[in-house]
């Protein structure tokens, strides 16, 4: 009876560790979220029928597709695919570099040139959800002076709108 | 009687006597905690310094209501290097064990989730700049295999440095568990 007594009382200490330790973990990830520059805010915007607005980190710019769209009709922007190399070659928007996140240090000394012509660079991955844009935007935002913006809704949102696209091999 | 052999029922027994014995030994308690601890610690990292990316991933599995995505992707590295490093240290091996088998679950229900629903994308279990990734029944199966080796603190905790921490008998019924 005192051992089965014991192993409840045990389970119970067990459990309300384990809830410390959630709780715990939660708060210092808030609390250190709070003080980063590299911070977001805790509850994501939503504005009206259009996918959800994730935050940016500090310096970037979000641009949707149709303000994305406008720019590329103007050529008024360069576009950045951070997909893989095979995903761009399946088809990506018209003039976009091919720029991974993987492949930055390699490869940008080689479109510097291009990026640094261009007034402003527009990166994208395959939709909302990918982070490697956001990832390639942060690196290109240290090493560029134009701005750098985000289109959110990727190449998944691009599409989905109709607009042009090309495939075939990325330039070297 | 023949001399070393023993009946069929009596040799399963005793090998599954040694196999619980080798599940018990604090060495097995002390390789599972520093393995799987190390992979959460490992893994969550990534996802704390670059909570604006792993936000992303997570609103990729369409679980959570939009508004909850960020909540949740500035939260989950932070419980999961806590108790990563908690299991690893041998500091409330139990309940740190039963948080990391309890994400572990959460991780495997929505992967077969996404899964189910035919979704497309990038597992975030490591980092996809790592490794890129994507959501398959194999790197669920992959977490099955972490959820087992979380059960060995559970049923025998270790301190730090291998000492037994239970498990709990009527003759001591405080215990020193957690």
């Amino acid at each position: 009876m005192s051992g089965a007594r014991g192993r409840s009382a045990a389970a119970e200490r067990a459990l309300f560790g384990a809830l410390a330790i959630m709780v715990g973990g939660a708060a210092l990830g808030l609390l250190v979220n709070h003080f980063s520059p590299r911070g977001i805010p805790v509850f994501a915007r939503q504005s009206g029928e259009k996918p959800v607005s994730l935050s940016l980190p500090a310096g970037l710019q979000s641009m949707t597709v149709e303000e994305a769209y406008a720019a590329w009709r103007d050529q008024a922007a360069l576009f950045v695919d951070a997909r893989a190399p095979q995903e761009y070659r399946e088809g990506h928007i018209p003039g976009a570099v091919n720029l991974p996140p993987d492949e930055f240090e390699d490869r940008y000394p080689d479109l510097a040139d291009r990026v640094e012509a261009a007034g402003s660079a527009i990166v994208y991955c395959q939709g909302v959800e990918c982070g490697d844009a956001v990832m390639v935007a942060e690196r290109l935002a240290e090493v560029y002076e134009g701005s750098v913006y985000v289109m959110e809704e990727g190449w998944e949102g691009w599409t989905a709108a109709g607009f042009p696209v090309a495939s075939g091999e990325r330039r070297p | 009687m023949d001399g070393g052999r023993l009946p069929c029922g009596l040799r399963g027994a005793a090998a599954v006597r040694r196999a619980a014995a080798i599940l018990a030994h604090p060495v097995t308690g002390a390789v599972c905690r520093l393995l799987l601890g190390g992979i959460f610690v490992y893994t969550a990292v990534p996802k704390l310094t670059h909570p604006a990316e792993f936000a992303r991933l997570v609103y990729g599995y369409r679980i959570l209501d939009p508004s909850l995505v960020n909540l949740a992707a500035i939260t989950l590295p932070w419980i999961e290097v806590t108790a990563g490093s908690f299991l690893a240290l041998g500091v409330l091996p139990r309940s740190s064990a039963a948080v990391v088998a309890g994400l572990l679950a959460l991780f495997m229900a929505a992967g077969a989730l996404a899964l189910a629903r035919g979704l497309k994308i990038e597992c975030g279990c490591f980092f996809p700049l790592l490794t890129g990734d994507r959501l398959t029944w194999r790197l669920l199966a992959r977490d099955g295999a972490l959820f087992a080796i979380a059960l060995q603190p559970i049923v025998w905790p270790t301190s730090f440095l291998g000492g037994r921490r239970g498990p709990r008998t009527g003759r001591d019924p405080g215990g020193n568990d957690e």
